[in-house]
């Protein structure tokens, strides 16, 4: 099994700030945000009319496969879906890690 | 009387990836300081990537100390390219030592394995094999 793995959360714009601070209170060490657009919304853009443009954002995590776990389950708990930040994540995983110092 | 009828020969080609030795593809990604994208590319392009794509982003340091800093926040540069399985140490050893020339060189660098690749075509880019 790989040493490390990807994590990656999918939320609504504005909420990756709150979620990096739930991962590393569970451990993780950074993370980087990339800006992206959501594609789920076509029912609402027939029904109203208007375009509606979700903004999301998705944030990329490399963890020790230790501490993935930890990680994952704190978010989903605390900014699930079941939760209003309504995050969406999951792991891939990673070969060949450079530039990670544990 | 019999009609002869030329039979025709139906030779049924093997599948390409049965008659084809083929080498699994990675998808590698390098997360770097804004404005050191240029530099990682060169690298993956010189191992041997085929195609590689610059994505925006923004680090995600403490906010505490971004503040004692005086940073507003930490641009960084996300590069995704497609690799083969044989170029990967390649890739890792080059990204460490890219990493260990100077300190505006942090960042990190990982491959993800592809399960299925959709065309021949497509398949024998990006894996340079045309």
């Amino acid at each position: 099994m790989n040493e490390y793995q990807l994590i990656i959360t999918i939320v609504n714009a504005g909420f990756s700030g709150t979620v990096m601070t739930i991962a590393k209170e569970a451990g993780a060490r950074g993370g980087t945000v990339i800006h992206a657009r959501g594609t789920g919304l076509k029912s609402m853009e027939k029904k109203y009319g208007i375009a509606i443009a979700p903004d999301k954002e998705m944030i990329l995590i490399v963890a020790n496969k230790e501490v993935v776990d930890d990680i994952m389950t704190a978010i989903n708990n605390e900014a699930g879906i079941g939760t209003k930040i309504k995050a969406i994540t999951f792991s891939l995983p990673v070969d060949h890690v450079s530039g990670l110092k544990y | 009387m019999a009609v002869k009828t030329k039979e025709k020969k139906t030779k049924m080609e093997k599948p390409f990836e049965e008659r084809s030795n083929l080498s699994k593809l990675y998808l590698c990604f390098a997360i770097v300081n804004a404005g050191m994208s240029s530099d990682v590319i060169k690298i993956m392009q010189a191992i041997g990537c085929s195609a590689c794509f610059v994505q925006n982003g923004t680090g995600t340091a403490d906010e505490t100390l971004r503040t004692i800093l005086n940073f507003v926040e930490s641009k960084k540069e996300v590069v995704i390219g497609v690799m083969r399985e044989s170029k990967l140490d390649d890739f890792q050893n080059d990204m460490k030592i890219f990493f260990a020339l100077s300190k505006k060189n942090k960042g990190i660098s990982f491959a993800i394995p592809l399960s299925a690749i959709a065309g021949i075509k497509t398949y024998k880019f990006l894996s340079q094999t045309i």
